[in-house]
């Protein structure tokens, strides 16, 4: 049984103890699960938030925050038993009355529900809705437990519409050109389920109509298919915002019977808004992890002003204006973070002129000159500890997903090598700098302690500080440790013989650590774990805490794009932050690139900067800007406003570029999922590899990727190319190091050099310079022939009296070395040579006359540097194959080789 | 017929000579006469000859045989290299007789 069945049974259990006992059901905190259960409290708090959000518990505020099972085998106090998800949502018995009762009527309607539509304005709630209404059917049971809810926003590729077909249908195999596979579409994926469209209205014609055909029929075809038609059983949910009254939605509406309009906010009661406000300030408390305040006149104005986007606008609002309260905590205005009526744009300001026509109903939910809102339980750093115990659980199920994919072992133990310090990282991230306290509650103080008097030994031998984050890290990293260990599993570090030789001193100081463990707990703990708190000693290094900001810039193509995303960003803000730059589609990319160097001069404090762009030549500028400035840098694609928004309010925070650059990406899940599915590494590795790497996020890594697998035709070559992310040049020295000893890398394409001598480099701005690509063009066409070198043994072996063996190996070492020379070979003159040369040492051997040149003595003349090195590449040859060869031959072959 | 091979040095077109007179031999081609020679000597030669045949690794001279052949109403063909790699001479053969046929 999982955990969080366990933790349901219990809290069922003690729920039906109190009703025997006092005769009603009071709640259960977590704590008390928790001890009866012997787990973390902080575990037993996240099932228990799960739970609620899956709707089966019911949560009463307060503190501490106390839980009751909704199904009792029982009946209880009746009250409680007509609670359902719904019920949860704001408004549900006020202005949202109506809607609930359409929603629940669409799903429980027989046989399959009704498929919805929703309406309502930006920002009004609609996904949410739709996801209360996913839930719900799985509550009564109308959809399985595990039924797929699958979301797709039509506007997303609505300029692309065979992309949006494929995407949402799928396509057969030879659709189209690269449809190389039969791909799973949307509507496959959503089969027994829930399918929802949001922005519908920007459906195009072709997927409107296969859409009616779904709706009506049941059935569709994969993009390709003419023949076969898949069934699915979907409900389909829409969102859209526009009027019903719209050519489309006509047509849509006849097929659509159930229309649930969602109101806008200013439709809706103060009550509702109120509870709005409050929801969204607890939510941020628990984010910053901090109680916040708010004015009495800051708070009128919240609930008075005329938001035109609705509840999306509200949340946003209040989080800017946090944002600066805590801005304001920062440099010491207030004791706490307090959003004052200044702390609020312009626009929100103005809802107080309001207050006075609607005093009476205003004023109850004013308490006094300062109201509080406290973070609950239901906190989101409690379930960022939990991810840091699941900490091996994470690199199991990347292992597993690895071995479901077929690839073979050597290739897992590489892409895992390569992952984990990105999953160390993120979890040292994910750290918000509790006390100490905070920390006894989940790790057990007899570790904590160990591991700081480990630190302070370190810091003393290493000559360097460490953070507290360090500490948090560690000490919960140990804990999972030694729970593992002690439950007998064992702990594997695919990285363990580099780190071995690239920390040496980290990893010799940190064996220090494991004696002490071993004594405390009588244990053994295997090298593997002395190389993860190596990484832990070393992550620190690269992480160094300045007090600065991150630059945050926009880069878009056209004439005012980006100064306009960034003005609304700066207005949003109320300070001049973001910075915008238009690139005319004229302009040409070397011009655009210098401006946006300067600009990343001036912006940058010290803690990088985050540019966030469309597309095209923009997402490489990143790595070209840090080549030449050293300023680091993330690039983020597909900007949009929110993103814009979302960044620079991290940045305000003082949050580090990684921080910012994570915040963005999980913000926006269309990045993280299409840097991700080309992320994938095909079935297997190439014996041959091209590494692309960037420290200005994954997305440059692919797109480099995207750009040599074009302009170096290597689909049909035998060689894959590997994109990374790296911070620092250790790091990447060391993941090379790893790559290097499974596979043969020809070149490294990044904007940081890895100084290996034995790995050709190509920096990121020479991959436009054909000149420079050239080198690696060579070596790869090099490649390619030493197969025809190799092909070529059986004929020589049939046709000419000399052993073919011995010949070939030493041709293949002749023919490096003129390659080593910068000499230029392609396919026929090595053919050419090949059969030339055995010719000659066939004669040689035979004791046969070679045929006569004239004018040798004048082609040595004329060609003194190329002859000298065919006359060195030679002795190759004439070791090998133990003959003389004379400078008349060298002239001969020097004429094929340099065709002369 | 009378065919030409031109390479470098005449060294490894010696072989491919051999190859393709036991492939004539064995279709009972008469009149075959077959024979290879340095680049630098075609102009003295040509004459002698129907069909030129260029060795992938002189592909460069590619332009003065062509313009020397057409000068003197003469074919020619650059052997592709994985034919010449494998010393194959029926196909060599087969190559030089197109060429001839398609005059």
């Amino acid at each position: 049984m999982k955990r969080i069945d366990k933790v349901y049974n219990c809290l069922k259990k003690l729920c039906n103890k109190q009703l025997a006992e006092r005769g009603e059901i009071v709640g259960v905190s977590a704590m008390e699960i928790a001890q009866t259960l012997n787990i973390q409290r902080t575990n037993a708090s996240s099932d228990l938030n799960i739970l609620f959000r899956e709707g089966k518990v019911i949560k009463v505020e307060g503190k501490p925050v106390l839980y009751k099972a909704k199904e009792l085998n029982m009946v209880s106090d009746e009250s409680d038993m007509v609670v359902d998800v719904f019920d949860n949502i704001i408004g549900a018995n006020l202005s949202l009355k109506n809607a609930v009762q359409q929603a629940k009527a669409a799903i429980i309607y027989p046989p399959n529900g009704l498929h919805t539509l929703l309406l309502g304005e930006t920002g009004t709630g609609k996904s949410m809705f739709a996801e209360v209404m996913y839930s719900f059917a799985k509550e009564i049971g109308r959809i399985k437990r595990d039924a797929p809810f699958v979301t797709f926003n039509c506007a997303d590729y609505a300029n692309n519409p065979q992309l949006l077909m494929s995407q949402l249908f799928g396509v057969k195999k030879g659709a189209y050109t690269g449809a190389d596979k039969d791909r799973m579409g949307l509507v496959e994926k959503a089969d027994g389920g829930i399918l929802f469209l949001d922005e519908v209205h920007r459906l195009p014609p072709e997927g409107q109509e296969m859409l009616f055909y779904l709706i009506d029929k049941g059935l569709y075809r994969r993009l390709g298919e003419s023949e076969t038609q898949h069934k699915a059983n979907i409900l389909i949910i829409c969102a859209t915002t526009e009027n019903i009254e719209s050519t489309l939605l006509r047509t849509f509406i006849r097929r659509i019977p159930m229309v649930i309009k969602l109101p806008a906010l200013a439709e809706r009661t103060y009550e509702e808004r109120f509870e709005l406000i409050k929801n969204f300030f607890r939510e941020e408390a628990a984010i910053i992890n901090t109680d916040i305040m708010i004015t009495s006149n800051a708070l009128k104005a919240l609930l008075l002003y005329e938001c035109p986007n609705n509840i999306g606008q509200l949340k946003s609002d209040i989080k800017l204006s946090i944002a600066k309260a805590y801005l304001g905590y920062m440099i010491k205005r207030d004791k706490g973070v307090c959003v004052h009526t200044e702390d609020l744009p312009e626009y929100v300001r103005r809802g107080l002129f309001m207050y006075k026509e609607s005093k009476d109903e205003i004023d109850k939910f004013i308490t006094g000159d300062i109201i509080k809102f406290s973070a609950d339980n239901a906190t989101p750093v409690i379930q960022q500890n939990n991810q840091i115990f699941n900490f091996y659980e994470a690199l199991e199920e990347k292992r597993k997903a690895l071995e479901q994919k077929g690839l073979n072992e050597s290739d897992i133990r590489l892409i895992m090598s390569i992952d984990i310090e990105t999953y160390l990282k993120k979890y040292l991230l994910n750290l918000d700098k509790n006390n100490l306290e905070e920390l006894y509650k989940v790790v057990d103080k007899k570790i904590v302690d160990i591991v700081n008097d480990f630190l302070n030994y370190a810091s003393k031998k290493l000559k360097r500080p460490f953070s507290d984050k360090t500490l948090y890290g560690l000490s919960m990293h140990v804990a999972s440790s030694v729970e593992r260990l002690l439950s007998g599993k064992d702990i594997v570090n695919h990285q363990l013989e580099n780190i071995k030789k690239v920390y040496e001193k980290e990893f010799e100081v940190a064996t220090a650590l494991r004696e002490k463990v071993q004594k405390e707990f009588n244990i053994k703990v295997p090298d593997d774990e002395v190389g993860f708190v190596t990484m832990f000693l070393c992550l620190d290094e690269e992480t160094k805490e300045k007090d600065e900001r991150v630059g945050i810039i926009v880069a878009m193509h056209g004439e005012a794009a980006a100064t306009s995303i960034a003005e609304v960003a700066n207005r949003l803000l109320g300070e001049n932050y973001v910075i915008g730059y238009n690139m005319p589609l004229d302009q040409k990319p070397e011009v655009a690139l210098n401006n946006l160097t300067n600009i990343v001069k001036r912006v940058d404090k010290g803690r990088g900067v985050l540019l966030l762009v469309d597309m095209g030549s923009l997402v490489l500028f990143g790595d070209m800007i840090y080549e030449r400035t050293g300023i680091p840098i993330k690039t983020i694609e597909m900007v949009s406003t929110p993103m814009v928004l979302e960044a620079a309010r991290k940045a305000i925070l003082n949050a580090s570029l990684e921080e910012v650059y994570d915040a963005v990406v999980n913000f926006s899940p269309y990045v993280g999922r299409i840097y991700k599915d080309s992320f994938k590494f095909e079935d297997s590795l190439k014996k041959n590899v091209i590494i692309t790497a960037c420290i200005t996020g994954e997305g440059t890594a692919v797109k480099l990727k995207s750009i040599l697998e074009r302009d170096l035709n290597l689909k049909e070559k035998d060689i894959d190319i590997i994109p990374i992310e790296v911070e620092s040049k250790r790091e990447f020295r060391r993941k090379l190091l790893n790559i290097k000893e499974e596979k043969n890398i020809l070149a490294v394409v990044s904007a940081i050099n890895p100084q290996d001598d034995s790995i050709l480099y190509i920096s990121t701005s020479d991959v436009f310079d054909n000149d420079k690509l050239s080198v690696l063009k060579n070596k790869i066409e090099t490649l390619s022939q030493i197969e025809v070198i190799d092909n070529m043994k059986e004929v020589i072996r049939e046709n000419i009296k000399i052993d073919s063996e011995v010949y070939i190996s030493s041709f293949k070492k002749f023919y490096a070395a003129l390659i080593r020379e910068g000499v230029n070979l392609n396919e026929d003159i090595t053919i050419g040579l090949i059969l030339h040369l055995a010719c000659v040492i066939e004669r040689i051997l035979q004791g046969k006359q070679l045929i006569h040149m004239k004018d040798t003595q004048k082609y040595i003349k004329n060609y003194p540097k190329e002859f000298d090195i065919i006359k060195k590449a030679i002795r190759i040859i004439e070791e090998g194959c133990n003959v003389k060869i004379s400078d008349e031959e060298c002239v001969n072959m020097m004429k094929i080789i340099y065709s002369l | 017929m009378r065919i030409l091979l031109i390479c470098g040095a005449g060294m490894s077109t010696s072989l491919l000579v051999e190859k393709m007179k036991k492939e004539g031999e064995k279709r009972g081609m008469k009149d075959l006469y077959i024979f290879a020679e340095a680049a630098d000597n075609l102009e003295k030669v040509i004459d002698d000859y129907d069909v030129i045949l260029l060795g992938p690794q002189i592909r460069y001279k590619e332009k003065y045989v062509s313009e020397l052949a057409k000068e003197k109403n003469k074919v020619y063909r650059v052997i592709p290299p994985n034919i010449y790699g494998m010393i194959d001479g029926a196909k060599t053969l087969d190559l030089a007789i197109e060429a001839l046929k398609n005059k």
